[in-house]
């Protein structure tokens, strides 16, 4: 910013300013510095700490196994192609299904108080047992009830799971986003004749989706994380080849090998969620609202 | 019968113990403009919110065309579309543009095709000095200009009657006259409203009638020149003077 602003400003840059401008840069590598030192140090401390201690030598063995890594990935990588998979189908009904609820829940006509109840009872439920109590329950607990019409596909009953689960929370940052949005834009809108529909379609929504991003995506990474409880159903994931692995082996390497795939998603999108809310921060406080 | 536009008869509002208006009348005719004045929290801003039916009221009637719109038979969208209000503090739609802004209601409510109500809302920013504001979201605006754009939301509707509620009160004062100004306009035009404004001055230059409040009642109604000039009640004389000293 400071030096594509001092160009702009033509050749004359003042001594004052001149002198600003170097002062502010070796701040920065100064504190950069000291960054970059201070991990140095934690991290080599960290290693030989763990390099020495007495057991390095067969935790290395069963957990650091290069040849184990090279031979269980191939499986895991297709595994893990599962988990993406169950992650997109999971999350795209999770948005929708949250976002029914979150409306629900935030209307206030008399007419859907029924409706209310149940979405309220839906969301304190959900949110008081384990997910994988839930998964157990539906997963090996439908099936068995073998009803006509009802798959029996265990992937179909865990992604089920993670919809039912998920939903209850992502509802409730969805109710928060709407409850944000300042029920002056509601007014405003309803004296335009919109319906209350109407309102919360086009002028309390679009707001209120746009607030919730940031917690949204961390919920995606929870939930991308949470994909590999459907090992326990048995559902051939990352996780559950890598569990294979390890039982014909006695070799740990491979849920190495599945936690750096989760790892290599699930970086990324955090590090997108941070950059989304300190973009949202610049722009609150850009403006004068 | 009259030939009033709005007529608000008896009109009852309670917020739980609080009796906020009490036993409110007036009636206005097409193109008549009538100002609303009295000191904080006497219930002028919930008069306005009654007659655009944001508040359900407890007892009375709002006649507009005759036709009693507070009655909860009645469907109050209909009623809300002809009726335009401008709040203190804008309530522009923060993720729409100004063009998005001014055509949303007319797209949506009144079915108006997307081009049609375009053109409608280019015409209502070119009349008012905002054609180069089209495609701007509203916090790139000042107040004044937000305030302008509040308006021609409003306008663009084609509303029976404007209600105003404090448009000034939320301005720098250097912005203050490009607003009163639009609402001047609109007087000599013909366009029948309801302005609550502590602008004195203004209020006796654009208003038919003035409507005197305190404390959930009407005080005092009458010309301009008798209200704000020779009131009769001791409250109103009270609240003149207090008027003219802060400016
Ligand atoms: N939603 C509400 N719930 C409870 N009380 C309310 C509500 N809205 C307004 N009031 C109360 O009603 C009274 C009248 O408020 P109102 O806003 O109509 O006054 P006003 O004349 O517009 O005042 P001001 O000049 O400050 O805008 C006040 O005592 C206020 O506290
Ligand atoms: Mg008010």
């Amino acid at each position: 910013m400071t030096e594509a602003e001092a160009s702009r400003r033509g050749p004359g840059i003042s001594p004052g300013r001149a002198r600003r401008l170097a002062y502010q840069r070796g701040q920065r590598r100064r504190s950069l510095l000291i960054g970059a030192v201070s991990t140095l140090v934690v991290f080599g401390v960290v290693t030989l700490v763990v390099v020495n201690s007495p057991g390095w030598p067969t935790v290395k063995e069963s957990f650091f196994s290069w040849e184990d890594f090279k031979a269980s990935f191939p499986e895991i990588l297709t595994g893990f192609g599962r988990n993406i998979r169950i992650f997109l189908i999971a999350e795209v009904f999770i948005l929708i299904v949250a976002l029914i609820v979150a409306i629900i829940r935030s209307t206030r006509s008399p007419l859907l108080t029924p409706l209310r109840l149940a979405a309220t009872a839906y969301v304190d439920l959900i949110r008081g047992i384990p997910t994988i109590i839930l998964l157990f329950l539906l997963g090996f607990g439908v099936p068995a009830l073998r009803l006509q019409g009802v798959p029996n596909s265990q992937e179909f009953w865990a992604i089920t799971t993670l919809v039912i689960s998920y939903s209850a929370y992502v509802a409730e940052v969805y109710r928060a986003g709407i409850e944000s949005v300042h029920e002056s834009q509601t007014a405003a809108a309803r004296s335009l004749g919109l319906s209350s529909a109407q309102s919360m379609r086009w002028v309390v929504l679009p707001q209120a989706v746009r607030r919730v991003i940031p917690p949204l995506l961390n919920d995606f990474v929870a939930l991308q994380k949470d994909s590999a409880l459907l090992a326990l159903l048995g559902v051939q994931e990352a996780f559950r080849r890598a569990q294979i692995y390890v039982a014909g082996t006695f070799n740990f390497t491979a849920y190495l090998a599945a936690a750096l795939l989760f790892l290599i998603f699930t970086i990324p999108l955090a590090r997108f969620t941070d950059y989304l809310i300190r973009r949202q921060r610049e722009r609150v406080a850009g403006t004068s609202l | 019968m009259s030939t009033a536009l709005l007529e608000v008869r008896g009109l009852w509002k309670e917020f739980g113990d609080l009796t906020v208006l009490a036993d409110v009348s007036l009636s206005l005719r097409t193109h008549e403009v009538m100002a609303v004045v009295g000191p904080s929290g006497s219930g002028k801003s919930t008069l306005l919110r009654c007659i655009n039916l944001l508040e359900p009221i407890d007892d009375g009637q709002i006649l507009l065309d005759g036709v009693d719109i507070s009655d909860p038979e009645f469907e109050a969208d209909q009623a809300r579309r002809r009726i335009g209000i401008v709040f203190q503090s804008f309530n522009l739609f923060p993720h729409l543009t100004v063009l998005d802004n001014i055509t949303l209601a007319p797209r949506k409510v009144l079915k108006t095709s997307e081009e049609e109500a375009q053109i409608t809302a280019q015409h209502l920013l070119d009349r008012f000095d905002l054609a180069d504001k089209r495609d701007e979201y509203p916090d790139r605006l000042s107040g004044g200009q937000q305030q302008r754009v509040a308006i021609i939301r409003a306008l663009a509707m084609s509303p029976a009657l404007m209600l105003f509620d404090e448009p000034t009160s939320a301005l720098d004062p250097e912005l203050v006259g490009e607003v009163l100004e639009v609402i001047k306009t609109l007087a000599t035009e013909g366009m029948t409203m309801i302005v609550v404004s502590h602008e004195l001055g203004f209020a006796r230059d654009v208003a038919d009638a003035v409507l005197f409040m305190d404390e959930g009642r009407v005080v005092e109604k009458g010309p301009p020149d008798q209200v704000l000039v020779d009131p009769t009640t001791d409250r109103a004389r009270r609240f003149l003077s207090l008027m003219a000293e802060s400016g």
